[in-house]
């Protein structure tokens, strides 16, 4: 471990010569920035990963069977499980989808579970990415650094071998392939995650394609390679829903692919992560996710949600009204750490501001608990100090769900601050899963 | 009663240079469902050889997608034939909940509030939407050119102008508001050399048309081509392409009583 924490310079030296970096907007700038990596991993237990692996399959899946339901019979509506309006009135939900099924009804290919460990040692999900989650890279690319540098630290601590994520990838994509190559297809350069895009790429041994590389004729996709085009049986894509077809969308983007809607439609290629997932990630749709697991697999929930409640149901209005002082507030329509506030760095004229705005549009909020969770230890100027983190946990899903045994482990490089997310300028470690 | 239409469109793109890489996405073509049964069509692109394909997307619109690889600066699509309306037929199924809900371009504003409370509802669904037909009609001055296709229901009742496609919008973000189910609909009515756009209620297990911009019921002489929640939904022609050219476009079109 001291051998890794004299590397951490080195390591972090390197990545930035392999352009492991983070795209910001701020005010309106790009801006790229250096992704900090702190040398002490975050450690789980084999028998801890475990239950872990087993609470995220059954999350996912249930996940993968709401999305189905919702596009096609919307059981789970009719039974009034789900509030309709929290499912029509979602930014994710496309109604270009309904009646759509996506080869092998895979909707949420890859999912990258928000997670947190908290003082009673209890993991709280705080979050479902499934449109475009990224950061399984980094910790991947640091692995294979950390283990250049002190490649007997990972034989000693008997850490388990997760450099395959890749070949995970590839199987994920070959599932659900409808015949044809695989290619992730990227906005470019300029896209916070560009570095991730080019290197889950060349691990898992797909083609990187932008626009431009890729077209769609007689309800397939082709990718030009030179004077013949190959045809694509999965895309993996890093565009957005609303600008992956310019002829079905968004009619202004200039990153999508004419037309890839209607290959889509005739079931000639994969979209991954499927379109309209994002009906499941919404930070509303959230709260019912305990539901669905009983609702779909007549399952208890393996995993907590962080305690939350939803001002549109007036019990909790009352409760979140009352309590706004000590409570998170989301806003449903926000990603990446934006419009997150925290109702005690409020002072009381902002809090009644806050209180009038949920009032007056209760499902554009939650509020949750803020949860005590646990610090890790963080190397800073040679010193260890304690930050948040949080755990972004990879699930692919083909024909059964696996949970890729590591993880984005995300902190705080402020100590005041709950907020881990990248865009927010936190830094990163690796995440070991033991073999004991 | 039912009423048997021919029709015949022809749409001309004109480009003032060459362009490559065109692709394409037509929804012009007359929908084919239980109240509106195309009998017969033939449809013809120029350039010759376009590969094209027919497809039908989530609202139930058939639509034609294509690509036009090589240099050509002229673009033209022609489509006639006859269909059968009859709005006596019912659809198969209830139409998915999200016409009940607001869309991109019908997402109420405080202004579409008030103006939903000066008209009397809360009646049955099908006189409520009379009423609100009949507002928009007398409230909205038909202007051409004071908004565009990207102008939200909000936008365009401030203006109080507008075209077809404004007095749909607002009259569906009324409707949805009063809780009743409403699409967007495209077409063209008899009689007319243009398209048009109207709007569907869902009642009693039909969808009904009403059209605003004329006031008046959109009977069996509007041929309609394809629906969704809005506009945005369904465009009747989308293109891009390569190449700096601008682009002229020359439409007609004709329904007509068989």
């Amino acid at each position: 471990m001291n051998e890794l924490l004299n590397h951490g310079h080195e390591i972090n030296e390197q990545l930035a010569r392999y352009g492991v970096k983070f795209g910001i907007y701020k005010e309106g700038k790009f801006n790229e920035r250096l992704f900090p990596f702190d040398p002490i991993p975050r450690q789980i237990g084999q028998s801890e990963f475990q239950a872990l692996e087993r609470g995220l399959q059954q999350r996912v899946k249930a996940l993968n069977y709401f999305i189905y339901d919702i596009y096609h019979d919307k059981r789970i509506i009719r039974d009034k499980a789900v509030p309709e309006e929290f499912v029509y009135r979602s930014p994710g939900y496309l109604a270009q989808c309904e009646g759509v099924t996506p080869p092998k009804s895979v909707y949420s290919h890859i999912s990258g579970i928000d997670l947190v460990l908290g003082k009673d040692n209890a993991w709280y999900i705080l979050e479902d990415n499934l449109r475009i989650p990224s950061g399984a890279s980094y910790p991947l690319i640091a692995r294979t650094l950390c283990r250049r540098c002190s490649p007997n630290t990972f034989q000693r601590n008997r850490v388990v071998d997760n450099r395959g994520y890749g070949t995970l990838l590839k199987r994920t994509m070959e599932y659900v392939n409808t015949g044809g190559i695989n290619v992730i297809f990227t906005p470019g350069r300029y896209n916070a995650a560009y570095f991730e895009h080019s290197y889950l790429a060349e691990q898992s041994g797909a083609v990187l394609a932008e626009t431009g590389d890729l077209f769609v004729e007689n309800r397939c996709l082709y990718y030009r390679a030179g004077h013949d085009p190959v045809r694509v049986g999965a895309v993996y894509r890093r565009v957005s829903d609303e600008y992956i077809d310019p002829l079905f969308f968004e009619p202004s983007s200039l990153i999508g692919i004419p037309n890839l809607m209607d290959a889509y439609l005739a079931g000639n290629v994969a979209v991954m992560n499927a379109p309209g997932n994002g009906v499941a990630d919404d930070k509303g749709i959230y709260y019912f996710v305990p539901k669905m697991i009983s609702y779909y697999l007549g399952e208890t929930p393996l995993l907590k949600n962080a305690p939350t409640y939803l001002p549109y149901f007036s019990s909790d209005m009352a409760y979140v009204t009352a309590n706004i002082g000590r409570l998170v507030i989301k806003d449903v329509a926000e990603a990446g750490g934006y419009g997150v506030t925290f109702g005690e760095n409020l002072t009381q004229p902002q809090r009644e501001e806050l209180k009038a705005a949920i009032q007056d549009n209760p499902r554009r909020f939650i509020a949750q608990e803020v949860i005590d969770f646990q610090d890790l230890p963080i190397s800073e100027n040679g010193q260890v100090v304690e930050r948040k983190a949080d755990l972004r946990a990879f699930a692919l899903a083909g024909e059964d769900v696996t949970v890729w045994p590591g993880g984005l482990t995300r902190f705080s490089r402020n100590p005041d601050s709950f907020v881990v997310n990248s865009s927010q300028g936190g830094g990163f470690k690796d995440t070991w899963v033991l073999c004991q | 009663m039912g009423r048997e239409l021919s029709f015949y469109f022809d749409t001309k793109l004109d480009f003032s240079l060459t362009v490559t890489n065109h692709d394409f996405l037509l929804r012009c073509l007359p929908a084919d469902r239980p109240e509106q049964r195309v009998l017969s069509y033939t449809l013809s692109i120029l350039p010759h050889g376009v590969v094209t394909s027919l497809g039908e997307d989530a609202f139930g619109n058939r639509y034609c997608a294509g690509r036009i690889a090589d240099s050509h600066d002229e673009f033209r699509f022609t489509l006639q034939g006859t269909a059968y309306r009859d709005d006596r037929l019912r659809p198969e199924e209830e139409p998915p909940r999200c016409y009940l809900y607001p869309s991109p371009l019908t997402e109420p504003t405080e202004e579409l509030r008030e103006f939903y409370d000066s008209i009397p509802h809360g009646c049955r669904p099908l006189k409520t939407a009379a009423a609100i037909s009949a507002k928009v009609h007398k409230h909205f001055t038909y202007t051409p050119g004071a908004t565009v296709v990207t102008t939200t229901a909000g936008e365009a009742l401030t203006l109080s102008k507008g075209v077809c496609q404004d007095y749909a919008h607002v009259f569906i973000a009324l409707c949805r508001l009063a809780g009743i189910p409403a699409r967007y609909v495209s077409g063209i009515p008899v009689g007319e050399g243009a398209s048009h756009a109207w709007a569907e209620v869902w009642a009693d297990g039909l969808w009904h048309g009403l059209d605003p911009t004329r006031g008046c019921l959109a009977h069996e002489g509007y041929l309609k081509f394809c629906v969704g929640r809005d506009y945005s939904d369904c465009p009747l022609e989308r293109g891009i392409f390569s190449g700096g050219a601008v682009q002229t476009q020359t439409v007609f079109m004709k329904v007509s009583d068989e």
